[in-house]
């Protein structure tokens, strides 16, 4: 695995001796795999829904799949593709099952999805000092995103996968996840641009 | 702008240092008269920093508790509850199979043939039947044969009414009074 996640201590045993064991009964290997696993999976989550307490249930549900489907991980994928795919399936599918929901309810007739409100201030309110991006303003713009974006985003840019993993997880080509990841940021760039659009007329008048 | 598109498919493997050489080039030197597509790859580089420094969140403390809970009550299911649980979630396929026999009931019933005059052999049976309470108004099924024949052939009933006269009530002896009358 790549990204963030190479940051951490080397790991003595691996993922996939881990599943190995917990194929032949060892519940404590099935143990160490959700300690390594559960928060990685939970940003990844989290991120895609945008729900705390949803995104805690898709990961525990992602832990019952593997612990339910323990055999039919085969050794030629990573570990981390398998999990990370059950993990963004059950994204996805809330996701739907939350678009169903809202097509059949009527009060989100009235309610409309709030766009981003334009800060009317000289400073830009959305920027941290450090120059990103303020983290519910960024959470929003990949809430935004139509499912297929969001995902290549979360686990490039988020979660640190390389292309040829993405490929893996979400079993599309090669090509195609770097077309989405640039399309995705395309979109979140043509969503959040008048954040900078606001930093510019700060500077000019600060010039003044 | 039509330009500007040729060069917005290559951002991401600019930013990354992915580009070749050649296209690199090209890239940079529009880069260099564009003020849109030079903002644009600033922006972008902002929000995929953004993306990489959003805290990271943890599970609550009683994750793990609450799935070996799970896991435990999954291992004592009872086999034959498994499917029943399982309809939760799979529960396309007895609705899709009864749909499917609902459907296929449905078009043996109108794709049969029509029985010739069904409505008006039940009104023959209902007629019959009626003819039959009349003459046999005790009600006894084997008593039935007898009196629906005798109200085919008037000479008949008009010598079972005058013979049975006695016993046969007034409004039983209706058809046979039309006869005799």
């Amino acid at each position: 695995m790549t990204g963030k996640k190479k940051n951490n201590k080397p790991q003595k045993v691996t993922d996939e001796e881990l599943i190995a064991r917990f194929q032949q009964g060892d519940q404590q290997a099935f143990d160490i795999l959700v300690h390594r696993y559960k928060d990685q999976l939970l940003n990844f989550v989290y991120r895609f829904v945008g729900n705390r307490n949803d995104a805690e249930d898709i990961v525990q549900e992602t832990f019952l799949r593997v612990y339910k489907n323990k055999h039919y991980y085969k050794e030629i994928a990573k570990f981390s593709t398998w999990i990370y795919t059950i993990a963004g399936n059950l994204a996805k599918t809330e996701l739907r099952k939350r678009k169903r929901r809202k097509l059949f309810s009527v009060s989100n007739f009235m309610n409309e999805e709030k766009d981003y409100e334009i800060p009317d201030e000289d400073k830009n309110p959305e920027l941290e000092v450090d120059g990103t991006i303020k983290d519910d303003i960024i959470q929003k713009a990949i809430e935004k995103l139509p499912p297929k974006f969001k995902e290549v985003i979360l686990l490039r840019d988020v979660q640190g996968f390389s292309y040829e993993e993405i490929s893996q997880i979400l079993n599309i080509p090669l090509g195609t996840v770097k077309s989405r990841v640039n399309r995705g940021r395309l979109k979140l760039q043509e969503d959040l641009k008048f954040l900078f659009e606001n930093e510019e007329k700060s500077k000019e008048e600060s010039k003044i | 702008m039509q330009e500007c598109d040729k060069f917005r498919v290559h951002f991401s493997s600019y930013i990354e240092g992915e580009l070749l050489s050649e296209e690199r080039q090209a890239l940079e030197a529009h880069l260099a008269v564009c003020t849109d597509c030079s903002e644009a790859i600033y922006q972008i580089k902002i929000i995929r920093r953004s993306l990489q420094s959003l805290p990271p969140i943890t599970t609550s403390s009683h994750f793990e508790r609450q799935l070996q809970d799970r896991i435990a009550q999954l291992n004592n299911t009872s086999p034959w509850m498994g499917p029943l649980l399982n309809l939760k979630h799979n529960w396309k396929i007895p609705a899709i199979g009864s749909a499917v026999a609902s459907i296929v009931i449905l078009g043996v019933l109108l794709l049969s043939p029509p029985q010739p005059n069904t409505a008006q052999s039940g009104n023959t049976e209902f007629r019959t039947s009626i003819r039959q309470s009349v003459a046999a108004p005790t009600g006894i099924p084997g008593a039935t044969a007898a009196p629906a024949k005798a109200l085919t052939s008037p000479t008949e009933t008009q010598l079972d009414s005058t013979k049975n006269n006695a016993t046969v009530p007034r409004t039983a002896g209706r058809p046979v009074q039309l006869v005799g009358d």
